[in-house]
C-alpha cells in the first residue's frame, strides 16, 4: 500500500518548530564542516598528485562536493536566525527597487506581471534586503506552483497607515488550506526543495512587525497573497 | 613577502578542518598555528602573534563575533578572515563592520581561500610598509624641522671660528659647558648649536632663563613639584629636570639663581638624582647641563652670585663669546642672514643696502651686540623702500656719528675730577647727540654761537 503524501500523514511526532529549526540548522552546520575538510583533503591530494587521469578524478570528486555546496547552504539560509538591520526607507524608492529587482531576476516572466503602486510619501522602516528575498521567494512561488492563465497583478499601497502588498496569482484550483499560510514549513518537499521558503518569508516579515496572509478566492479564481508592514512614524531625513 | 608575515592562525573547533587546512597552508609556505577554541587562540595571538587568523565563528568556548572583538582590541592591525558553516546576512556585515577582513562560508573552495588569503596578507604586508614608511616620513620631518629651526652659527672672524670648532669637537661628549658673553652675544645660539650636534639631538632642548623667573619659583620650575606641595601646587608637574630627559637642559643667566638653589642643583649634577617638590620619591636625572652668564665670571664669582663649587661643575668648556664690536668680520654675513631671514618673514624681496647705509652698520659699535643688529635690520627690512636699506631707514642711534654714540657717551669719565677741558668736550658730545648731530640746535642748546661751536669741535676732534 502506497504510503499517503506527507501533508496527509497523521503520525507526525509532536516537535517544536523551534526544535526543528535548531537541529536542521546544526545538522546543516555539521555537513558542511565534514564537507569542508573533505574539500580541502581532496584539494591537498590533488596537489601532492601528479598522474594527470587522477588529478582529473579528483577534480570531479571536488565538482561534487561542491554540488552539495549550494542546497546545504540554502538549508542553513533558510533557517537562520533573522536579525534585521533596520533602516529609514521611503516607500516610493523602496516600491522602485523592488520592480527593478523583480524585472531582473524574472526577466523572462516580468511581462506577465501587472503592477499598481501607490505609495505617496509614506516612510518604511525596513531591512532592504532581507525583504528582496520574501518578494522573490513569493514571485517564483507564484510563477513556479500551479499557474492559472492570466497576469499576476502586484498592487502595493499604503493603507490604514501600513504597507500593503498584494500579490494576486490567477489559480483555477488551490486545494491547500491558507490558514496558517507561512506556518508549516516542510510542506511541500521534493527533491533539492525543502519547503522553507514561505516559512522564512513570514520570519522575515515578522521581525518587521507585519503580517502575512493569504486567501483563495475560487470566484475569481486566484490566489492572493498579502504582506503587511507598519509604516514608520517619522519621514525620512535620508531621502 | 617577508617570512616572517605569513603566519597564519586557525582557530576552529572542528579537528578535520584544522588539520587539512594547516597542511594545505603549509604546503603553501605559510607557517601555520593552530587553536580549537578561542582562548588557546587568544594565548597564541600573545606568544606568537600571527599575520593573518582564520576564525570559525562558532566556538565551544566563545562567540565568535566577541572573540573577533577581543582580536581587534588586542592587535587590531591583524587581519582576521571569518569562517562559518553558519553563514546569515546579518553575521557577515558584523563581522566586516567589527573589522574582519572578509567573510567565507562554508564549504569553500580550497583556491578561494587561497587566494583571500594571500589578498589579506599583501593587505596586512602594505598596511605594515604604509605604516613604516609613514613613521620614517615623521622621523624625516622632524630631523628637517630640526634641521631648519637649528641656528646655524654665521660668522666669518677668527674667535668665532675658534668657538665653531671648540663646539664640534666638545658637542660629541656629554660634557657641561658655560657659555660667557655680554648680553646678546649668541649664548643661547651656541648652546643650540652645541645641542644640535650632540648624541641628545633628537631629544628636548629644555630652556631655563633664571632671571625671567621670580627667585622662588625657579626650584618648582626646575625640579617639579608633586600636588599640595606648596599652596597653588594644584597638580603635579615634573618640571624642566624631567622634561630634559635625555637631552639638554640650558639654564640661561645661571648666576642670577638663588645661591640655595645653585647648591640644589650641584647635588642633582653630581648624583644624577633628584626629588620633585614635595615628593619623596628620587627619580634619575639625564640631562646634559649648559648654563649662560653676562657677568663675568670673576665677578660673579667674586660677588657670590654664582657658587665656585658649580661653577667649576659646569665649567667642564667654558667659551666664552666676544662682543660683536670685537669681530666687526661678522658683521656682514650676520646682515645678509637677518635681510634674508625678514624680508622671507616679512613676504618682501630682500632689499639692497646702500654703501652709506652698509658703513654706519660697520661703524655702530652695537652695544646690544647680534641681537641689536638683528633688531636693527628688522626695523630697516621693514622701512625699507624700492629695495633699498638707505641710511634713513637705520634705527636713529645707529644713523649717529659714532662720536654721539651711546657707547661713546657711555665710555666718558663719569667720575672723579675732571679738567675743564674733559668736561666742555663732555658737555658738546651730549648736545650733539641730543639734537642728532643739528649744530645749530646743539650751538643754541651749549648758548654758544655756531662758529664757536665749530671751533671747539675741531679743538677736541669730535667728528660727526
Amino acid at each position: 500500500m502506497a504510503e499517503p503524501p506527507f501533508e496527509d500523514r497523521i503520525d507526525v511526532p509532536n516537535v517544536a518548530w523551534s526544535d526543528v529549526v535548531h537541529f536542521i540548522r546544526q545538522l546543516s552546520h555539521d555537513l558542511r564542516n565534514h564537507l569542508n575538510a573533505i574539500e580541502l583533503q581532496s584539494a591537498y591530494i590533488s596537489e601532492l598528485e601528479r598522474n594527470d587521469e587522477l588529478k582529473s578524478e579528483i577534480k570531479r570528486l571536488r565538482e561534487m562536493i561542491s554540488g552539495l555546496t549550494s542546497p546545504l547552504q540554502s538549508l542553513s539560509k533558510a533557517v537562520s536566525v533573522v536579525k534585521p538591520n533596520l533602516i529609514s526607507y521611503p516607500a516610493t524608492d523602496f516600491g522602485e527597487d523592488l520592480r527593478e529587482k523583480i524585472d531582473r531576476d524574472f526577466s523572462r516572466e516580468c511581462a506577465e506581471i501587472t503592477w499598481n503602486v501607490q505609495l505617496g510619501d509614506a516612510t518604511l522602516n525596513v531591512d532592504p534586503q532581507l525583504l528582496e528575498e520574501t518578494f522573490i521567494e513569493l514571485f517564483a512561488n507564484a510563477f513556479r506552483h500551479n499557474r492559472g492563465k492570466g497576469a499576476l497583478v502586484a498592487t502595493a499601497k499604503i493603507d490604514n497607515n501600513q504597507f500593503l502588498f498584494t500579490l494576486e496569482e490567477p489559480k483555477a484550483r488551490f486545494d491547500s488550506p491558507t490558514d496558517n499560510w507561512g506556518r508549516e514549513p516542510l510542506r511541500k518537499i521534493s527533491q533539492g526543495h525543502y519547503g522553507l521558503g514561505l516559512n522564512r518569508v513570514r520570519a522575515i516579515v515578522e521581525a518587521h512587525g507585519g503580517e502575512l496572509y493569504a486567501q483563495y478566492n475560487p470566484n475569481v479564481p486566484a490566489l492572493t497573497t498579502t504582506l503587511v508592514l507598519p509604516v514608520s512614524a517619522a519621514p525620512s531625513k535620508d531621502v | 613577502m617577508k617570512t616572517g608575515n605569513r603566519r597564519v592562525l586557525i582557530i576552529d573547533d572542528e579537528r578535520p578542518v584544522l588539520m587539512t587546512l594547516e597542511a594545505l597552508l603549509k604546503r603553501h609556505g605559510y607557517h601555520v598555528d593552530t587553536a580549537p577554541t578561542a582562548s588557546q587562540g587568544l594565548k597564541l595571538i600573545r606568544s606568537k602573534p600571527p599575520t593573518l587568523i582564520l576564525l570559525d565563528l562558532q566556538l565551544p568556548d566563545a562567540d565568535g563575533l566577541e572573540t573577533l572583538d577581543r582580536i581587534k582590541t588586542e592587535v587590531p592591525q591583524i587581519q582576521v578572515i571569518i569562517l562559518t558553516a553558519h553563514d546569515s546576512l546579518h553575521n557577515a556585515i558584523e563581522s566586516i563592520k567589527r573589522g574582519a577582513y572578509h567573510f567565507i562560508s562554508k564549504p569553500y573552495a580550497a583556491e578561494e581561500l587561497l587566494s583571500l588569503v594571500e589578498k589579506a596578507l599583501e593587505k596586512q604586508f602594505l598596511l605594515q610598509e604604509a605604516e613604516e614608511l609613514r613613521e620614517k616620513t615623521e622621523q624625516l620631518e622632524r630631523r628637517l624641522e630640526m634641521a631648519e629651526a637649528r641656528p646655524s652659527l654665521i660668522f666669518k672672524s677668527k674667535p668665532m671660528q675658534e668657538i665653531d670648532e671648540l663646539i664640534n669637537a666638545m658637542a660629541p661628549s656629554d660634557a657641561n659647558a658655560l657659555i660667557v658673553g655680554e648680553s646678546g652675544v649668541g649664548k643661547e645660539v651656541i648652546a643650540n648649536a652645541i645641542h644640535a650636534r650632540s648624541r641628545r639631538a633628537e631629544k628636548p632642548m629644555v630652556k631655563l632663563n633664571c632671571a625671567a623667573f621670580p627667585q622662588t619659583m625657579i626650584e618648582g620650575e626646575l625640579f617639579g613639584y608633586v600636588k599640595g606641595a606648596f599652596t597653588g601646587a594644584m597638580q603635579d608637574f615634573p618640571g624642566m629636570i624631567a622634561a630634559a630627559d635625555s637631552g639638554t637642559l640650558f639654564l640661561d643667566e645661571i648666576s642670577d639663581m638663588p645661591a640655595e638653589l645653585q647648591t640644589r642643583f650641584l647635588r642633582v649634577l653630581q648624583e644624577r638624582e633628584y626629588r620633585p617638590l614635595g615628593s619623596t620619591q628620587t627619580m634619575k636625572a639625564d640631562f646634559r647641563a649648559i648654563a649662560s652668564t653676562n657677568r663675568p665670571i670673576p665677578q660673579a664669582l667674586a660677588e657670590n652670585r654664582l657658587r665656585s663649587d658649580l661653577y667649576y661643575r659646569l665649567n667642564t668648556f667654558q667659551i666664552e663669546v666676544p662682543p660683536l664690536r670685537k669681530r666687526k668680520q661678522d658683521i656682514p654675513p650676520l646682515i645678509a642672514a637677518f635681510v634674508r631671514q625678514f624680508a622671507q618673514q616679512l613676504g618682501k624681496p630682500e632689499p639692497d643696502i646702500s654703501p652709506e647705509a652698509f658703513q654706519k652698520l660697520l661703524d655702530y659699535s652695537w652695544p646690544g651686540n647680534v641681537r641689536e643688529l638683528q633688531n636693527a635690520i628688522e626695523y630697516a627690512v621693514v622701512l625699507a623702500r624700492q629695495g633699498i636699506i638707505g641710511v634713513k631707514e637705520l634705527p636713529t642711534e645707529i644713523q649717529l656719528p659714532p662720536a654721539l654714540q651711546q657707547t661713546e657717551i657711555a665710555g666718558l669719565p663719569r667720575s672723579g675730577v675732571q679738567s675743564l677741558d674733559d668736561v666742555e668736550r663732555t658737555a658738546i658730545i651730549q648736545a650733539l647727540a641730543e639734537c642728532h648731530g643739528n649744530k645749530k640746535k646743539a650751538a643754541e642748546l651749549l648758548g654758544i654761537q655756531r662758529p664757536t661751536l665749530y671751533n671747539k669741535m675741531k679743538r677736541y676732534a669730535i667728528e660727526l
